[in-house]
């Protein structure tokens, strides 16, 4: 779904405001701590760009202030509340909340449904508010308990400040009942007219989160009663105790302090380090005990280089050639004799020569027998393409098989013709 | 006994009641503490206590340069160095009123747990530690990331266990350590205002309890 045109250019804005924000990041992060004051071209430049896009406040004469919708998020953000910070109330928000149903209510009721969406998306982000003061509410007070108050120092200030919240805690309670009661109406509402969504909205993002938030709160005020009580009969090192934790929370970047330190300085500060006591062996004793403690840290001990331990010396390696050198593969007596006599038929007038005739003497002198020689030399033969024909010995009685006593070799049929056309 | 005790003492332990009970008492036998004394003395050390009733501890003879180097960077990193542990003694303070921060209180696990479950305030505090508790983690429950919280402390020798079955644990003499760094930093910085006896004597009506909200 694309966006409207209009929304497309508020998206532009919000773009173009939060990069001025990026940009100038340093004078943010000063103003959050109280005001800036101009100083360097570079800082006026942003102070000057952050008030153009109202981030920044003028204050007084040369001063400047953080936006207080900025600095409330801010702080949510990094949980650092100042003294006396107030609850958010949120009675205006329910009020808005409720102004809105009745609208849908109307809306449905005449049947004009063409503002419906609008006004639904509109009442979603007044529930949100509310789901997020709420939230936020909780947040700051827990801080506010947990830490005993730890951003004021005296105790009386302390103790107006547990007053201060237990009223705030009265009146948050009180809006949470009002907005149970309007959670309640729509719920039934709903129903008869048919608004389901909002309904489910209602329902799951506040209804199923009231019980939650009523418990967190009566917790708050049984402490804020309790409070007071004990910060009263506190001891000094216990306030001490809570406020060095507290100093842990509220600076989380910080590791500690410096301090500084004379050498005349109470010696439970310094934390006793162990000296470690090892028992060694007097090696002039003598005895089985000694004698295995020996034996032990013998076997422990690395074996002792080897003075006359010959190292190889490494001698640098040169290419001499790239080439590969070819190997020709040696022939046997037996692959000599069929190249020569394909050669001889190749030579020779005959159109058929005798394997078992070609030369004897040399085969004899080699001590190859002839069945071998035939039948290594047939095969050879045929795998050259030469045309090959046993020559078979006549058929005994009781033997089945052929035998052959010789093979007559001739050259293929092709090469006879090519060689009589040439 | 005498041999014992002076090892504890080279270990670096605080030699208390509750730890340490025999090394204790043979200490605070008549003439022991200063025969003690005088044998870490030959080694430059000296037997130095907390407050005049507390822990037994090595000390150095005569502080050097370094020494006060080393305290200067513990406090620079005090987040690491005792953070962990008073963050929390504080849980465990938050959790138990009557919990003083001295040595031979005891803490029973269940009563503690039991304080943390009935108040959300206690119990996102202890999640905020479950980062910094030994073996500790999102993923435990309340119950036993508390147990961890104690056996952490136990290890690093602040709590001893009394009773395994109860789950009952009691603090050292090793606490009062604790408690000399934060006077120490009452003193140096300012992040720890002191409470005058003007303030506390102040009378301020209390706030009362209302009806509990929502019923």
């Amino acid at each position: 779904m694309t966006k409207p045109p209009a929304r497309q250019e508020s998206r532009n804005q919000v773009r173009q405001i939060l990069a001025v924000m990026n940009r100038h990041g340093d004078v943010i992060s000063d103003a959050v701590d109280g005001t800036v004051e101009l100083r360097d071209a570079a800082y006026n430049t942003g102070i000057d760009a952050l008030v153009g896009i109202n981030a920044l406040m003028p204050f007084e004469e040369g001063q400047y202030q953080l936006n207080p919708r900025i600095r409330s998020f801010l702080s949510e953000q990094l949980a650092q509340y100042s003294a006396f910070q107030a609850l958010t109330r949120i009675s205006e928000q329910i009020r808005g909340a409720r102004t809105k149903w009745r609208e849908l209510v109307h809306i449905k009721e005449s049947g004009d449904l063409r503002d419906m969406a609008a006004i639904e998306e509109s009442l979603g982000y007044t529930v949100n508010e509310i789901v997020h003061f709420t939230v936020q509410n909780l947040v700051l007070l827990n801080t506010q308990i947990s830490t005993d108050y730890g951003n004021v120092e005296t105790l009386k200030a302390k103790l107006r400040q547990n007053d201060f919240y237990g009223t705030g805690v009265k009146n948050l309670g009180a809006e949470l009942e009002q907005l149970e009661a309007f959670t309640i109406e729509i719920d039934r509402e709903a129903l008869s007219k048919g608004l389901h969504s909002v309904r489910h909205m209602v329902n799951t993002r506040i209804r199923s989160r009231l019980g939650v938030w009523m418990s967190r709160l009566n917790d708050v005020q049984a402490t804020i009663s309790k409070r007071l009580f004990v910060a009263r009969k506190i001891d000094s090192e216990l306030m001490y105790l809570s406020k060095a934790v507290l100093w842990l929370i509220r600076n989380p970047t910080r590791n500690g302090f410096e301090v500084n330190v004379d050498e005349k300085v109470d010696a439970a500060l310094l934390r006793p380090l162990a000296i470690k006591v090892r028992p060694q062996v007097d090696v002039s004793e003598s005895g089985v005990s000694v004698q295995e403690v020996f034996v032990n840290a013998i076997q422990r001990l690395k074996p002792a280089p080897n003075p006359w331990e010959k190292k190889e010396t490494v001698t640098p390696q040169y290419v001499l050639s790239t080439g590969v050198t070819e190997i020709v593969a040696e022939m046997t007596v037996s692959d000599v004799l069929v190249e020569e006599l394909v050669d001889a038929l190749y030579e020779s007038d005959e159109t058929f020569l005798s394997v078992a005739q070609w030369k004897p003497e040399k085969r004899a002198a080699h001590a190859i027998d002839t069945e071998s020689w035939l039948l290594y030399a047939a095969g050879q033969l045929h795998t050259m393409g030469m045309h090959i024909e046993f020559t078979l010995a006549e058929r005994q009685g009781g033997i089945f098989n052929d035998v052959f006593e010789d093979v007559m070799v001739s050259l293929p049929e092709s090469e006879v013709s090519e060689l009589e056309a040439a | 006994m005498k041999a014992q005790t002076y090892r504890s003492l080279l270990d670096g332990n605080y030699i208390c009641p509750v730890a340490f009970k025999r090394e204790y008492e043979f200490l605070i036998e008549s003439g022991n503490e200063q025969a003690a004394d005088k044998w870490l003395g030959d080694i430059d050390m000296r037997l130095a206590r907390s407050g005049t009733d507390g822990a037994f501890f090595m000390a150095q003879k005569l502080p050097s340069a370094a020494d006060a180097a080393r305290i200067r960077d513990d406090f620079q990193r005090y987040r690491d160095v005792y953070g962990p542990a008073h963050r929390m003694m504080q849980i465990i303070r938050c959790g138990k009123d009557e919990f003083t921060l001295t040595p031979g209180e005891y803490i029973q696990l269940a009563e503690l747990n039991q304080a943390i479950n009935e108040s959300p305030t206690l119990e996102s505090q202890l999640r905020g530690l479950q980062t910094v508790i030994r073996d500790g983690g999102a993923k435990f429950t309340n119950r036993e990331l508390l147990k961890r919280l104690l056996e952490h402390l136990r290890n690093d020798g602040y709590l001893v266990l009394v009773n395994v079955n109860t789950e009952m644990y009691q603090t050292t003499g090793k606490v009062d350590q604790l408690k000399s760094v934060l006077t120490f930093l009452a003193e140096n910085t300012d992040i720890v205002g002191g409470v005058t006896e003007e303030d506390t004597a102040a009378d301020i009506s209390l706030f009362d309890a209302e009806e509990p909200i929502g019923d």
